[in-house]
């Protein structure tokens, strides 16, 4: 089911601001290891569920997983070869705004190597550069 | 038991945040240190005594003997908070709370599980930790690093509460009894798959008005 809210007040946003690191969602809350975007970016619904995806794949569905992002702003765009104006285009997908410092994705409940592997390989999926978290070490750090 | 190490402290007079970027420059970390018994009083710490500090700490909960200098006697605090940058982790600002070794102190301890669940060793269980961490009240020398419990004896479906946690001396709880600390939960299966056809393609419009909602379905059909 591709990430998107259930209801809206308006079906179209204006961009906002992405400037600043993150105030909020910069800890890990939940699970054991985490991953953490280092680059502020749009993160598309598709791109969120490829990174599940691959991520519970390597985990052999064993686990638990938090995505701790929600794409909750719609992008609009407007048809190839049309011409400027006319008002603004149609929604076509939604992204969730990450700033450096915001955990994207929590694990618990398997091994530190398997968590490490699996969330390479959702990292691939991003297209942010990230970093592998431990509660630990957000604790001692 | 916690552990009591000595931090050397002079105060500091620069306030804000071109004063603090100044001190950060030198090596410094910008720290406070409060209690009941005295005015707060705005400090600074080398940073690199207190990050070593605080990486060769078992736990959070550090008692620290302050050495502030142009005081003659050491002033026994906690370390209260940490406040770390976002990304890298740096040490940004430090809270000392100045306690007596007579007086009780509340403080949150680490809880950690220790051992593996019979329902997640032979029945393929998961070992969820709803409370990481447990609010306590006691003397200062009696204040636990961490607080392990041993959660090898839960089956899928057990439960152990805040109320069943074993205690060191001394040591009284302020969570609430009834708190989940520890449950093992059935094995869960994740689906996958994505059921692209049953889903809706876009949210439903809380303003929308009825003509413009047929007006959106109609564009959309075309």
């Amino acid at each position: 089911m591709p990430l998107m809210p259930k209801r809206v007040k308006y079906r179209k946003t204006q961009r906002g601001s992405r400037k600043g690191t993150a105030s909020r969602n910069l800890r890990i809350d939940f699970g054991e290891f985490g991953l953490q975007t280092l680059e502020r970016a749009w993160i598309t619904n598709t791109q969120i569920e490829a990174a599940r995806v691959a991520l519970t794949r390597n985990m052999k569905r064993k686990g638990k997983l938090w995505i701790r992002i929600f794409p909750d702003k719609s992008v609009t765009g407007r048809p190839p070869e049309t011409r400027m104006g006319k008002g603004k285009g149609q929604p076509e997908y939604w992204v969730a705004t990450v700033r450096p410092g915001n955990i994207l994705f929590e694990l618990d409940g398997v091994t530190e190597s398997v968590a490490r592997e699996s969330l390479r390989l959702a990292a691939n999926k991003l297209p942010v550069r990230t970093k592998f978290l431990t509660r630990h070490h957000v604790a001692a750090a | 038991m916690a552990t009591q190490v000595k931090l050397a402290a002079s105060r500091r007079s620069g306030i804000g945040r071109s004063a603090v970027r100044k001190l950060k420059a030198t090596g410094a970390v910008p720290a406070v240190i409060y209690g009941s018994q005295a005015q707060p009083e705005a400090l600074q710490v080398s940073k690199r005594e207190i990050s070593a500090l605080l990486s060769h700490a078992a736990g959070e909960n550090i008692l620290v003997e302050l050495a502030i200098e142009g005081e003659g006697t050491n002033r026994l605090a906690m370390v209260q908070e940490v406040q770390h940058a976002p990304i890298g982790g740096d040490i940004l600002h430090i809270d000392f709370h100045a306690i007596s070794m007579d007086e009780m102190v509340e403080a949150d301890v680490p809880l950690e599980p220790t051992g593996t669940p019979n329902g997640v060793k032979n029945f393929g269980g998961l070992l969820e930790q709803s409370l990481r961490s447990l609010s306590i009240e006691c003397l200062p020398r009696d204040l636990p690093d961490v607080i392990t419990v041993d959660v090898s004896a839960l089956n899928i479906g057990d439960a152990i509460h805040v109320r069943d946690i074993p205690l060191p001396t001394g040591v009284t709880i302020t969570n609430p009894a009834e708190l989940t600390a520890f449950s093992v939960m059935a094995p869960t299966v994740a689906d996958d798959a994505t059921p692209a056809a049953t889903t809706p393609s876009a949210p439903e419009v809380i303003t929308a008005k009825k003509d413009d909602a047929d007006a959106a379905g109609g564009a959309a059909k075309k």
